[in-house]
This record gives C-alpha cells, sequence and structure tokens, in this order.
C-alpha cells in the first residue's frame, strides 16, 4: 500500500526537481544565447565600413606573425580600409580552413602548399608572400653528441613527428655527405621541447632557428646546427608562408592586395626595428616569453628580407626545385605546377 | 572521537601530498631532476601567486567553456535516455553510437568541427559537451533499468501509463545515477575544455599551457594545471553537495 504521506513528499520531491531541471535548460539556452559572439560592428556615421577580413594563424602568436601584429596595433590595415580578424589555432597549419573559404588568409607551408596542389583532390589555395626568405630550419643537437655533419646521424636517435618528408630530409643530407641513411633510429616524440627530448631519448631534432636556435642560445645550452640548405640547397624552401584561397583571388584581387601592403608594411617594420616589434607580439599575446620574442626578432630582422628585393617576393625556381626534390623522393605523386601553386602579383612594387 | 577520525581521514592525502611536494622540491635541488624538465615546487607555488592575475581570465574562460558544455550534456543526455527508454527502435539505434562517440579522437576531426562551428566557444562547448553527455546517459539508462519491477507493474495495475511510471517512478530513481554520472563528467569537463582549445581561440587555460610551452616557461604551465586540478576537485564537491540538496531522501535510507 502506497503511504500516501510519502508518496505527497516524493511529488514534492518530483516538483523540486523538474524545478531543477527547467531552471537548468533556460539557463543553458540564455548562455548559448550569450555564447554565439554578437560582434558589436558599430561604424562611425563619417566613416565607410571597413571590410572585414579573416587571418588564421598556423600555431600561437610567435615571432612568424609578428609583420601581422604590427600592421594590426599601428593600423596599417584599418588604413587600407581592412578589419582584420586573425585567429589562432594549435592545428600547425592553416591551409584547409583558407581552402575551405572558413579563412581568407593563413599561414602555411612550401611543403604544404605543394603536397595539397598536387593532391588527388587539389586543394584551391596559392601562396601570395613568403613570410621568411630563406629556410631557417635545420638539425639541432646538444655539442655532447658530436654530430657536425650529417654522416654523423649514423647510430643516432632522431626525435621528431614520424612525418615522411622528416625521413626523406635526413636520407637527402645523408646520402649528399656519403652516410648510409638507414642506420639512423626514427623515434616519434613530437618534441615541442627539444631540451627535454635531449635530455632522455633524442639526438638530434629538426627546429627552427628563430625561436628554439635562440632559445638554446639565451639558455647557453651549446647546440650544434646543421642547416637543411647549407648541406643541400635543394631544401631552401619558403617557410612560413601567406595562402589566401582562389575564390578570394577570382572575386576580391584589391582585397589581396591591400592586405598585402599593410602586411608588407609590418613586416618591413620588424626588420628595422625589432625591439619594437617583439613589443606588438608581447600585446597580441601577453603570456609569451618576453626575453625569447626580443631575441627571436632581433635573430629574423635578417631573415624577413634577406638579400631578396623587397619583403614577401618569390622565386619560381625555388617552387620548382623544391617540387621536383618531393616528387622524387615520393613526397607527392604528381609534379607540381609551380606557377598554380604561388604567385607574386598581390605585392606591390 | 567522530570528529578526530574524521579530520584524520582528510589530513591523509594532504600529508601524502606534501610529502611528495617536499620529494620533488629535493629532487630538483639537487638537480636529479634538471630545472627546465620540471620545475621546483617552490618555483611553481611563485609562479602561481606572481601571474594569477594574468591567469585568472583564461581560468574563467575555459570555466565558462567546461560549464556550458556539462549543462548542455546533462540535458542531451536527460532527453536522450528518457527517448530511449520508451522507445525502443530509438534505443536500439542510437546505443552503439553512444559508444562510438566516444571513441572519435578530436585531434582528428578538428578541421571538420572548426569548419562547421566556427573558431569560438562553439566548438568547445560541443567537444564538453560531447564528453559529458555520455556518462549521464549510460548511467541514466542504467537507472531506469534498475527500478523496482514490482513497483512498475503496481502503478500498471492501478491504471498508471507510462508517461505517468516514467514521472514518478523511473525518473526520481534514476536521479541517483544521474547525480553519479554527473560527478564522473564533472570530473573530465574542464580538461576536455583544455583540449578542445586545441581548436582555436586566445584565451583559456589550455592556450596558456601551450603558449607558456612553447616559451618554455614551465613554472606557469605547471601553475595552471594545479589550478585546473582544484577546480574539477570543486566542481565535483559541488555536484556532491546539489544532490545532497535535492535528493535528500535517498541519503535517508542508508
Amino acid at each position: 500500500m502506497i503511504n500516501k504521506k510519502a508518496s505527497f513528499k516524493n511529488s514534492i520531491r518530483i516538483a523540486n526537481v523538474s524545478r531543477l531541471l527547467s531552471l537548468l535548460i533556460i539557463l543553458t539556452i540564455a548562455f548559448s544565447l550569450t555564447a554565439c559572439d554578437v560582434k558589436d560592428n558599430f561604424v562611425q556615421a563619417t566613416q565607410q565600413p571597413l571590410r572585414k577580413v579573416k587571418l588564421l594563424l598556423d600555431y600561437i602568436p610567435n615571432t612568424n606573425h609578428t609583420g601581422f601584429f604590427v600592421a594590426l596595433y599601428k593600423n596599417y590595415y584599418t588604413a587600407e580600409g581592412l578589419d582584420v580578424e586573425i585567429t589562432q589555432s594549435a592545428e600547425g597549419d592553416s591551409l584547409e580552413s583558407v581552402a575551405s573559404g572558413q579563412m581568407d588568409f593563413g599561414v602555411s607551408f612550401q611543403e604544404s602548399v605543394t603536397a595539397a596542389k598536387t593532391a588527388s583532390a587539389p586543394r584551391p589555395v596559392k601562396a601570395i608572400a613568403a613570410i621568411l626568405q630563406h629556410n631557417t630550419s635545420g638539425f639541432a643537437s646538444p655539442t655532447s653528441k658530436n654530430i657536425k655533419r650529417p654522416a654523423d646521424f649514423v647510430g643516432k636517435i632522431y626525435g621528431g613527428w614520424g612525418t615522411n618528408i622528416e625521413k626523406e630530409f635526413i636520407k637527402t643530407l645523408m646520402k649528399k655527405d656519403g652516410a648510409d641513411p638507414e642506420k639512423v633510429t626514427y623515434l616519434s616524440n613530437n618534441a615541442t621541447d627539444i631540451f627535454a627530448a635531449f635530455e632522455k631519448d633524442a639526438d638530434f631534432s629538426w627546429i627552427y632557428y628563430g625561436w628554439d636556435g635562440v632559445q638554446a642560445q639565451l639558455r647557453n645550452y651549446p647546440i650544434n646546427f646543421i642547416k637543411l640548405q647549407d648541406i643541400d640547397s635543394r631544401l631552401d624552401f619558403y617557410t612560413p608562408l601567406i595562402i589566401t584561397n582562389e575564390n578570394l583571388i577570382n572575386t576580391d584581387p584589391d582585397v589581396i592586395k591591400r592586405f598585402m601592403r599593410a602586411t608588407a608594411k609590418g613586416y618591413t617594420d620588424c626588420v628595422n626595428n625589432p625591439a619594437d616589434a617583439a613589443s606588438y607580439l608581447m600585446k597580441k599575446a601577453p603570456d609569451t616569453n618576453a626575453d625569447l620574442a626580443k631575441a627571436s626578432q632581433e635573430y629574423l630582422k635578417n631573415e624577413y628580407i634577406s638579400d631578396a628585393s623587397q619583403w614577401g617576393v618569390m622565386n619560381v625556381e625555388r617552387w620548382q626545385t623544391f617540387g621536383k626534390w618531393m616528387f622524387e623522393n615520393g613526397l607527392i605523386e604528381k609534379e607540381l605546377v609551380a606557377k598554380d601553386a604561388f604567385t607574386n602579383d598581390f605585392l606591390t612594387k | 572521537m567522530k570528529r578526530l577520525k574524521s579530520i584524520g581521514n582528510k589530513s591523509i592525502p594532504v600529508v601524502f601530498i606534501l610529502l611528495i611536494l617536499s620529494l620533488l622540491e629535493y629532487l630538483v635541488d639537487s638537480g636529479i631532476i634538471k630545472a627546465f624538465i620540471f620545475p621546483a615546487p617552490s618555483d611553481i607555488g611563485k609562479a602561481l601567486i606572481k601571474y594569477a592575475p594574468s591567469i585568472f581570465p583564461h581560468v574563467l574562460s575555459t570555466l565558462y567553456v567546461s560549464l556550458i558544455g556539462l549543462v548542455l550534456g546533462l540535458v542531451v543526455a536527460f532527453v536522450l535516455a528518457i527517448l530511449m527508454e520508451n522507445i525502443s527502435l530509438v534505443h536500439k539505434a542510437i546505443y552503439p553510437l553512444l559508444i562510438i562517440s566516444q571513441n572519435i579522437p578530436i585531434i582528428a576531426i578538428a578541421p571538420l568541427i572548426v569548419l562547421v562551428l566556427g573558431f569560438g566557444v562553439a566548438p568547445k562547448i560541443f567537444c564538453v559537451a560531447l564528453a559529458c553527455f555520455f556518462p549521464v546517459v549510460i548511467n541514466l539508462l542504467e537507472g531506469f533499468k534498475s527500478v523496482d519491477l514490482d513497483l512498475i507493474n503496481l502503478i500498471r495495475s492501478m491504471g498508471g501509463r507510462k508517461m505517468y511510471i516514467l514521472m514518478t517512478v523511473k525518473i526520481p530513481w534514476a536521479i541517483f545515477n544521474l547525480f553519479s554520472g554527473l560527478k564522473i563528467a564533472a570530473t573530465y569537463c574542464i580538461a576536455t575544455a583544455v583540449i578542445a582549445e586545441w581548436l582555436g581561440g586566445e584565451k583559456g587555460i589550455g592556450v596558456y599551457i601551450m603558449t607558456a610551452k612553447r616559451s618554455y616557461l614551465y613554472d606557469r604551465m605547471y601553475a595552471v594545471i594545479i589550478i585546473t586540478a582544484l577546480l574539477g576537485i570543486v566542481l565535483v564537491n559541488l555536484i556532491s553537495l546539489l544532490q545532497k540538496l535535492t535528493i535528500s531522501w535517498k541519503q535517508e535510507t542508508k
């Protein structure tokens, strides 16, 4: 027999629970509405509305990106009538988001663009400027390992990301130096901290000198650094670079020109005043290591333009040569038509 | 006596943690563990205090994503569990998909998620809700299954129909299970939000950790990890409190 008092109490409990659940549902809906980014596009009556443009960085903000932040905070973009929204992700490459049209511009790499253009479903992207003129990456190792040349890789452990291109870099370098590439052990440790990796399992790693190399200097951690292009000039590919999608090229090339003009100005400022540039990176990403940022900008001031006539310009030979290298080493299935992959048309002389 | 015992019980984990911290401090000071691999606990503590103001907005952002995701997961789980309980076709169709939903690595489908949901808070809330709805729905279904059949038969014999049984017997019975599921979900909703911040965004514990890691600032990174752990503990305790407040009748039978 169901106790009348108990059932009354239980119906109060049910009512309470129902009320609680209803409250939760209402709160969820209310919060979800505020979660939809209602960006206030408030435009002053005297100004022309700014053209909204979306840029996706390849990674969290670092000194490869400083030119964008300089252009943003010094209002070079607004002077070109652009409202640039800079998004960051830890994805490591912006290519797919730019290809899909979700983003107008992105930071990517020559090896990515080459693979994307020669894939069975080629991506509609094009490289429009090189952020650094020459490849600043190479193989680093603590001096204690005595790896001074590619032949010294023999019998050593490489700590990397497990991609085929890393293996091909090592093979190419070792063959050039007359060593047997089979004698290297490959370890995937996703080593973003090379110092920890060197302590434990890896003997050498692939780094961009501008960040990890500079950090080693700051730490007084002596490393041997073998730059890819020093051993084989075919490996002087453009990295990183800026890409856009072909849809934007066809529908609004003027926006690309304006974006590039302002961005070029930003990167040129990085060359002329690295300390100032560092402050803009810190403004965008205040939690960045300030000392590393400053030292890195100081190193990169010689790399943004380097020996080129202006910032961003690329030459077809380097696209062709590296594309050929990728094809010969089985990294891409079709040969690259370099003219499809990049253009200097959007850089203002 | 009971008081002393309870204080004793609570101090055991605290003492244990302090012992581990002292050991770590010694290992780093003596150089057995290199400071650039793992900073001394004292350095982490100092970083925690020094950088708390800059860490705070990131914590708030992640908490926001975690809680919305948790509640969204809860609501979806509740609705789904009821549908599955009452319509056996839905149950048969959806149950295997539940397991599949938990085994898709976020890293693999990240570009797809951001393509559909963008780079704002939505993709992160989605990932948290995806992880959180599962323990709740599974526990609810178990709860529904475990209802005393005699009780159901009794109500049926008095003319009570499916909806009435659901509202008066099944749901109140399973609320206890709902809270178990909710506690599990709450335990890792924050960590899930941190991982989901990989997808994109400037704010959040996950972004802070990545920035600190790439900047080789490990004392800050571990400081934030400590905060994350503490947040998780607080959240689970809050849910226990909520449980006590709403279903104290179940406690009485203990």
